[in-house]
């Protein structure tokens, strides 16, 4: 297979060689996974039939105040709530109530925004993951406050979070994702030259960036093409053979080089891309008039047309900035929400109509939870947070983790009701990441850090311990 | 009578300043004059670039120093004056009128940078809702640009447009009873971003790091805190002096309101304190001073000027020679932003001429810069003098607009590192981050249209804003003279030889001059070499 141009310049040989040392080097363990995960899912992907599956990360920048997500409704957690959160508290009444499959007891509620979700986990195609956030290792308040363990960098600043919780790597500035370093080992199971597995409706990010390989770039309305470039007139003519010209030079300075083949592999890959794209039968799911709705809509029309784009796994990247809200935080989710709801809700349906969504998993991420206390119509940034996820790799209709004590000075709250997440990043991940078809054996090479959180191949999956016996030992 | 003191004042900065190479001390090639203006301005015509080639890059920057100030609130009041609305678009008309007609390019290009490092953006409602209060905003930056930085980071710090974007503008005072506490946004930010960074530095930038080789956080969480009670107790300061309702004057500096400031002594970094009973703009003061006074500002500042100026990874010593002007300006004053400038422009590694600075120097061009670029170099204008360019879709096409950032992160992290062989080499290439496989692209086609047609569609076809690329057709005839010139003005004469044979291939095959002319333009746009500023 032709190693894609815009990746880099390690040519198709050298590659694996590269991934080993680069691998090793992050894992620090054996140097042995990445040929046997290559091999393996090579395998997995060469299976007769359709194996598709693909992960769409909807990233809620800025830090979302997700106390206000997940909301205990109980008489008196409410009050707990309630007590803690001031003037950001959402009233008991206004909660859309929830039926957890398996329950801890207490009874929660959705934030009032969040209709068509409500419906979804009604329906057990929507889940939530509560208290989740980036750690270096298992927590408690009293290592936290002795200093005795050691913590993300740069805990609750949107830079260095916002990054730890694309690369799972909260011990590390490095900006590679696990999306980046799926890509990097099984991106030979997709064949089209141009496009690799990762598709960003939002532009740069780090969860899609890999060592090797990158991610390629759409909008909601899809690929963009060069003007005047490919026509038939003699101008178009003159100035195509020009631009391929200059694109074919050699550069030694590494920003030119990198410019064009960033150049050249955007031309061609928009050839590819709008074909592609340009086969699909209108979809008959209606999405809303959002900048959201539309990109879910772009990802549902290129999942439709995976087979001319050969690709048997991919994931998308959707970013919905504007959540840091040190203000006005009901007013802004009072609005914001409802978009969300919207546009998975409407994205569910159009996975539905093309036969796909029990090979499609949706989940949120963000910056950090915030703060429980308020700063006055505002929270702060914090850590833990509840986070969601519709489709096939996180069973509906629950919740995931443990749902925290929020009492200002509870055994999680490290001042401000910035409680230390009870669940990483890391185990929420790797639920993802193994149905996505990592072999756990190989689920290291992609999460780093995932031996401190749970056991590989241990019987339970690792969001999979009930939350009802969780929450007894919480309270015992 | 003017040249004579621009003269002296050329002799007196040879004198503070002992960091440029011989080539600085004579008047310069064009070629070395354009390469210089591509650095120091916001990019320059064929005229400009002939007469700095006659000064010395310090003669233009005296020069430059004390030109008067182009600002851009005048404009806004005299359309409010006359009755006309003001809009954020109507902000972009003034800042296009100076960025293309200003007396101050040094000063224009050197406030864009700024606006890059103290970032409040459209994209809040509050300033898109207050076009006068951005405007207002951006002329302190203005004016701030070639002053020193304490005066700088202390308006930033009281403007109500900071103050509406990092949420301190009407910051209460902690109510224990109801569990409020002080708003940390801006204390965080004002640390991270706009002084002193995460990390504690070297004087050349580097982390210094503890016994594990970690670097050393300059601040933790509760240093946060504390910093946020400063920042209580500000708000508008309208005639009817209410705290938390009143009149929004987004043309003054915040006012402080006593009773809504956290009383109590309160910790500054680095083992200092705030007194009890101090009044809040002392408060205010102090922390201004405790961050002003951080070892860290002056190689933190100098990276992220330098970044914007000159190259995306400046040496360690290049850092240092710059923070040691920051720290000194040669009179014993700390934060002269004038000789932080002089410093970075007239530096040995900004001044080599870039063959032989190898395969790793320089930046790429800002996306957005691009349209900027040609538009000066090729006096871009209409026939009333005006500049009505809205740039509606310049956040899409280019990734980028001034003011309109995403985040206060602005377009690009100063680490960003592309993945591949930049990454691979350790570089760093924040411009990058905003060049996708969509921008690439849009960015391409918005300057094809930007050569071949208007930067504005206006009603009114005598307020369209085209490039004056008149003396360019007049040669075109002569393929190599038309090239030579094109080098010139936008790449200071370092186009190779393979690229021009490209370029010379294309015009071969085309008559008229004028689409000539075009043509070469729109291969310089998207061309490799162009678009890295060595």
């Amino acid at each position: 297979m032709k190693d894609k141009g815009r990746d880099g310049d390690v040519p198709r040989n050298d590659r694996r060689k590269f991934l080993g040392q680069a691998s090793c080097a992050a894992v620090g363990t054996t140097a042995l996974f990445n040929t046997v995960l290559n091999l393996r899912m090579f395998n997995a992907l060469a299976v007769p039939g359709e194996d598709y599956r693909a992960l769409v990360c909807l990233f809620l920048s800025g830090g979302i105040d997700s106390f206000n997500v997940l909301v205990p409704a109980g008489g008196p957690e409410h009050l707990e709530y309630a007590n803690v959160r001031g003037d950001l508290a959402l009233p008991q009444d206004v909660l859309l109530p929830i039926a957890p499959r398996r329950s801890d007891g207490r009874e929660y509620g959705l934030h009032p925004g969040l209709v068509e979700l409500q419906t979804l986990f009604g329906q057990n195609r929507f889940a939530l993951v509560s208290n989740v956030g980036t750690l270096v290792e298992p927590t408690t308040l009293d290592q936290f406050r002795r200093g005795s363990v050691a913590l993300p960098l740069g805990l609750f600043s949107h830079s260095d979070q916002s990054m730890q919780w694309q690369s799972s790597l909260p011990d590390s500035r490095e900006a590679v994702g696990w999306a980046g370093r799926m890509a990097d080992v099984i991106d030979s199971g997709n064949c089209d030259p141009n496009i690799g597995m990762n598709i960003s409706l939002s532009g740069t990010n780090v969860w899609q960036s890999g060592r090797v390989t990158t991610h390629y770039t759409i909008t909601e309305n899809g690929s963009v093409g060069l003007w005047d470039y490919g026509g038939a007139s003699q101008e178009a003519i003159v100035r195509t053979e020009a631009v391929d010209s200059l694109l074919a030079l050699q550069y030694r300075h590494l920003f030119q080089k990198v410019f064009a083949q960033r150049m050249r592999g955007a031309i061609d890959a928009n050839v590819d891309f709008s074909n592609a794209i340009a086969n699909v039968p209108p979809l008959t799911t209606q999405f809303s008039n959002t900048s959201l709705s539309r990109k879910f809509r772009m990802i549902a029309m290129t999942i439709a047309a995976r087979q001319a784009l050969c690709m048997k796994r991919q994931t998308f990247f959707v970013e919905f900035g504007g959540w840091d809200h040190h203000d006005e935080v009901v007013l802004n989710q009072e609005a914001m929400l409802p978009v969300v709801s919207k546009a998975l809700s409407e994205f569910a349906s159009a996975l539905v109509e093309l036969g796909v969504d029990d090979a499609v998993t949706t989940f949120t991420a963000s910056d950090f939870g915030r703060t429980l206390s308020s700063n006055g119509r505002g929270s702060d940034h914090a850590w833990g947070g509840n986070h969601m996820v519709m489709g096939p790799a996180v069973p509906g209709g629950d919740i995931y983790g443990v749902f925290p004590n929020l009492y200002p000075g509870n055994n999680l709250d490290t001042g401000r009701g910035r409680l230390i997440p009870t669940t990483s990043v890391d185990a929420y991940f790797a639920q993802l990441a193994l149905w996505f078809g990592v072999p756990t054996a190989d689920l290291p090479l992609i999460l780093p850090n995932i031996g401190r959180f749970w056991v590989p191949g241990s019987s339970t999956p690792p969001l999979g311990a009930a939350s009802a016996a969780l929450a007894a030992a919480r309270r015992g | 009578m003017v040249s004579r003191l621009v003269r002296r004042i050329a002799v007196f900065l040879l004198v503070t300043h002992t960091t440029f190479t011989a080539s600085a001390l004579a008047a310069v090639s064009p070629i070395q004059a354009s390469r210089f203006l591509a650095q120091a301005s916001l990019g320059a015509d064929y005229e400009e670039i002939q007469r700095t080639a006659r000064l010395w890059p310090n003669a233009w920057l005296a020069e430059q120093f004390i030109r008067p100030i182009g600002y851009q609130q005048p404009m806004l009041d005299a359309r409010l004056r006359t009755g006309l609305e003001v809009s954020s678009e109507h902000r972009r008309w003034s800042w296009w009128q100076q960025v293309m007609r200003g007396p101050d390019p040094l000063r224009q290009r050197v406030a864009l940078a700024l606006s890059e490092i103290f970032v409040v953006s459209d994209n809040s409602d509050a300033v898109a809702s207050n076009p006068i209060g951005a405007a207002n905003y951006y002329d302190m930056l203005l004016k701030n640009a070639f002053g020193n930085y304490r005066d700088l980071l202390r308006d930033v710090s009281l403007h109500p447009m900071m103050g509406a974007y990092l949420s301190h503008l009407r910051n209460d005072k902690s109510d224990p009873r109801s569990g409020r506490y002080p708003d940390e946004n801006y204390a965080r930010e004002v640390m991270q971003l706009f002084s002193i960074g995460l990390f504690q530095l070297r004087p050349d930038g580097t982390f210094l790091r503890d016994g594990r080789g970690q670097p050393i956080p300059t601040y933790d969480n509760s240093d946060i805190t504390e910093m946020a009670k400063i920042f209580t107790g500000l708000a508008f300061d309208g005639p009817d002096r209410d705290f938390s309702g009143g009149t929004e004057v987004w043309t003054k500096p915040m006012r402080m309101y006593e009773e809504h400031h956290e009383r109590g002594p309160k910790r500054l970094l680095r083992g200092q304190y705030v007194p009890a009973g101090q009044n809040g703009i002392q408060d205010v003061d102090a922390a201004i001073d405790n961050l002003f006074r951080h070892p860290n500002v002056g190689p933190f500042i100098a990276r992220r000027l330098i970044q914007r100026l000159v190259t995306s990874n400046p040496s360690p010593a290049y850092v240092e020679r710059v923070a040691s002007a920051f720290a000194n300006d040669g009179h014993g004053v700390r934060g002269s932003l004038k000789a932080v400038i002089s410093a970075i422009l007239l530096d040995t590694e900004a001044r080599t001429w870039p063959t032989s600075g190898g395969i790793t120097k320089g930046m790429l061009r800002e996306s957005f810069l691009r349209r900027v670029h040609f538009a000066r170099a090729f006096d871009a204008a209409n026939r009333a003098g005006s500049y009505p360019i809205s740039d509606g879709g310049a956040p899409d096409d280019f990734g980028q607009r001034p003011l309109s950032s995403p985040t206060v992160f602005n377009f690009f992290l100063p680490d960003h590192k592309p993945t591949g062989i930049i990454a691979d080499a350790g570089l760093y290439a924040p411009e990058f981050q905003i060049v996708t496989a969509v921008t690439a692209i849009t960015s391409a086609n918005a300057l094809y249209g930007q050569v071949r047609g208007v930067m504005n569609n206006d009603d009114n076809d005598a307020l369209e804003v085209r490039l004056d690329l008149h003396d360019e057709i007049a040669i075109a005839s002569d393929a190599n003279a038309l090239v030579n010139r094109l080098d010139l003005i936008l790449m200071y004469g370092t186009m190779s030889n393979p690229m021009r044979q490209v370029l010379l291939r294309a015009l071969g095959q085309l008559r008229d001059p004028e689409r000539r002319v075009t043509t070469a333009l729109q291969l310089i746009a998207i061309a490799p070499e162009y678009a890295v500023l060595q």
